[in-house]
């Protein structure tokens, strides 16, 4: 995948440039009793300390994305292409650290295991960036799959039973929700145009550089989030005064 | 009603029906005339009662139809309300999976990704 490619580029010459890895107590504790024959850096790693913690940190990633696509497939509201397009970023992360786990293991050196051993953060930024990145699409591809769809639906539906056998309940109050129920269905449709694509666009690399990268779409997407709930209420509005 | 004060209990028969009517004038006695030799067919006893009329026709519905058309227009109108609510309905699960995806998003941010 390009953006694995991308992250991997960057990160590499991120990794080769960096210090050594930061071992936990009780990881080092048991590398020392394991590997005899490993040199050990200036950090105290071993080659297999590093294979363990990279196996480790592996699972746990695969692990997530894992239930991410599991997710992902169960999700009802997203379009055709819109699952593809997730279940793809996520497959993508998912054979990437496949291979870098492989590669880890097949290291013969501590410096190309703990340069490899980054690449698993910066390659990836699999809780950072991917697994939001995929969580926020798919926020967003339900409000644009379903949500808006429906909301659209059944703004026609009453304003059809208002221009005709309901024309009586067409009070002021109730024109007014009509009126709220457009804009909100005009604003969500503006937030969400392309939001999905924007969010899934951005690399490790540009994570890295700009940890909050996605917080402008992501606080577009709660503004979206909540203009749904302000249409489904001029509905329900609508709805209780043509039943009254 | 007056279609059943007509139709009142009676009695046909078609060997009543010929002595009522031939008896009289043509005895044998009176006017000597060969004999002459009727056939009659069996005869058939037709009973027609007010019950068994009633029972062959639709009983006769004396309740005018709903004369406020606001009737049939009420049935589109429920049958739209429902159509809104299903698309209620869609909106709020689609909501709630906006929201679980949501919510799942800011958790893995939470999470340490450093080496």
């Amino acid at each position: 995948m390009k953006r694995i490619l991308t992250k991997v580029g960057t990160c590499a010459a991120l990794a080769a440039g960096a210090g050594g890895l930061i071992a936990s107590p009780a990881l080092a504790a048991t590398t020392s009793s394991t590997v005899a024959t490993s040199p050990a850096t200036a950090s105290g790693q071993t080659l297999a300390n590093i294979k363990a913690k990279a196996a480790t940190a592996i699972s746990v990633r695969q692990n997530a994305l894992q239930l991410a696509v599991s997710d992902v497939r169960a999700n009802e509201y997203l379009t055709d292409a819109d699952r593809a397009t997730l279940l793809n970023t996520l497959q993508d992360d998912q054979s990437g650290l496949t291979t870098l786990g492989q590669t880890i293991q097949g290291d013969t050196t501590v410096a190309k295991a703990e340069a490899d051993y980054k690449l698993i953060f910066t390659g990836y930024r699999v809780f950072a960036l991917a697994l939001p990145q995929v969580r926020f699409a798919a926020s967003t591809d339900d409000l644009t799959g379903t949500v808006v769809p429906h909301l659209t639906d059944a703004q026609t539906k009453l304003q059809a039973l208002l221009s005709g056998p309901d024309k009586s309940k067409d009070t002021p109050a109730v024109q007014a929700k009509m009126d709220d129920l457009a804009n909100q269905i005009s604003a969500i449709t503006t937030d969400t145009n392309g939001l999905a694509a924007t969010i899934l666009s951005f690399t490790p690399a540009q994570w890295d550089a700009n940890p909050y990268i996605l917080t402008a779409p992501v606080s577009q997407l709660r503004t979206a989030r909540s203009d749904a709930k302000q249409a489904r209420a001029d509905i329900a509005y609508v709805v209780q005064a043509i039943k009254s | 009603m007056k279609r059943h004060a007509v139709v009142l209990p009676f009695v046909l028969s078609g060997a009543s029906m010929l002595a009522v009517g031939c008896g009289s004038s043509h005895s044998a006695a009176v006017h000597p005339l060969p004999p002459v030799s009727v056939s009659i067919p069996p005869a058939t006893t037709t009973v027609i009662s007010p019950t068994s009329v009633m029972s062959k026709e639709p009983a006769v519905t004396t309740t005018a139809p709903p004369a406020n058309p606001a009737g049939p227009a009420a049935a589109i109108n429920d049958s739209d309300l429902s159509a809104i609510q299903s698309d209620l309905n869609s909106v709020d699960g689609a909501d709630n999976q906006s929201s679980s995806d949501f919510n799942a998003g800011t958790s893995a941010q939470a999470q340490n990704d450093n080496p």
